[in-house]
């Protein structure tokens, strides 16, 4: 009897593991950055504090995972992410006109 | 005394039409004169003087007309489901003076591709990524794990890229069946991009021959001249999706500069309104602001 109790801590400890996931964001600059999200997190989270903590604006910064971008309302859970999978931050380009940069 | 009349044929006469001619005269149907409806405070991002086939439809304008509203009195709730495009990045595109920018090309992509099964659309970055050289961006969108973009690429009609160089946009068409690639510059006065995209066309050469694509590079481009142009230095992007937008309905190209507010005004609409659609569950609020 006294065994049951154990198994179901041992049970609950990865279950709330996997609750979590660690990411890494990393820039164009190389730099890296560490977040450790719940899976059903929206991303916006990460990528606002992505852009404080870099000081960039988010209105000029694109996050891209396996190539495609993400949008603020997907979770961690909804892209299939796994542990330490890494996020890419990328700068957009803008243009008007040639000659005129 | 009036001499009578002679009453009509019994028989009618069919003539054949052919398919030309009736394209012809729906082209001229589409071209007749039409009233423009439009809020005051819309106004100012549509030319007053322009009669145009290129209008936006009355539930687009309602939808714009709603973004607009949203923005001015309330920008927190749009700040939560407009997650392709910040609604500030989307406000300003509405600017005639804005650049656009990848970001948003992006996902207007993102968007219409869904129409247009036959055509391949790259990321708007990729140009830029090569500059770069971040092999990884690319090979996640240019040839992918094993080459399988590659094969992908290789079964659509319309390979479609758009190119950026020295804060320049411009269209890449490769046509997989003609084995040719048209090139879509809407600056007539630019003469670098073309050299810069006969470098690009050689890297995607490249890297489509490591998978066993191996005549891409040696395509003829063809440089497309019955083309609208720009009239100031700040629309490459609007008309390099403008174009693209043409390239993959197959229609003609009829737009000018005084379209481009058209174009502003519906890539941020499509936009907002699908970014709208993936978020609606969120928020108990109308779009359309009454």
């Amino acid at each position: 009897m006294s065994g049951v109790p154990g198994t179901q801590e041992e049970e609950k400890k990865p279950m709330d593991q996997s609750a979590h996931i660690n990411l890494k964001v990393k820039g164009q600059d190389g730099n890296e950055v560490f977040f450790r999200i719940k899976r059903s997190t929206q991303l916006r989270k990460l990528m606002n504090a992505y852009c404080d903590r870099q000081s960039v604006d988010l209105n000029a910064i694109a996050f891209l995972f396996d190539g495609r971008r993400l949008r603020g309302d997907q979770t961690p859970d909804e892209l299939e992410m796994e542990e330490a999978d890494e996020i890419d931050a990328m700068l957009h380009q803008t243009g008007g006109g040639h000659g005129v940069a | 005394m009036s001499t009578p009349v002679n009453p009509p044929p019994k028989m009618s006469i069919v003539v054949h039409t052919p398919m030309s001619d009736i394209n012809t005269l729906i082209w001229q149907i589409k071209r007749l004169h039409r009233e423009r409806k439009i809020p005051r405070h819309f106004e100012e991002y549509i030319h007053p003087l322009v009669q145009s086939e290129y209008v936006l439809t009355e539930s687009k304008i309602t939808l714009l007309d709603g973004f607009l509203g949203f923005y001015r009195t309330r920008l927190d709730e749009p700040e939560i489901y407009c997650t392709m495009v910040t609604p500030k990045v989307l406000k300003n595109a509405l600017e005639l003076d804005t650049w656009f920018d990848t970001n948003l090309m992006y996902w207007w992509f993102s968007i219409f591709k869904v129409r247009y099964p036959y055509v391949f659309f790259y990321d708007a970055s990729v140009c830029s990524w090569w500059r770069e050289n971040n092999i990884k961006a690319l090979e996640e969108n240019i040839w992918g794990k094993d080459g399988i973009k590659v094969w992908e690429a290789k079964e659509k009609r319309l390979l479609v890229f758009i190119l950026w160089h020295e804060a320049h946009f411009t269209l890449l068409v490769g046509d997989t069946q003609e084995r040719r690639w048209d090139f879509y510059n809407s600056m007539k006065s630019d003469r670098s991009s073309l050299p810069a995209c006969k470098e690009f066309i050689d890297f995607l050469g490249k890297q489509f021959s490591n998978y066993g694509w191996y005549d891409t590079h040696v395509w003829p481009i063809l440089v497309e001249t019955k083309i609208p142009y720009q009239e100031n230095g700040n629309n490459c992007g609007v008309f390099a999706l403008a174009f693209a937008n043409h390239v993959a309905s197959k229609r003609p190209i009829n737009f000018t500069q005084v379209d481009i507010p058209y174009w502003r005004s519906k890539i941020v609409v499509d936009i907002y309104s699908k970014s709208w659609e993936i978020n609606s569950h969120r928020l108990p609020i109308d779009p359309f602001l009454s």
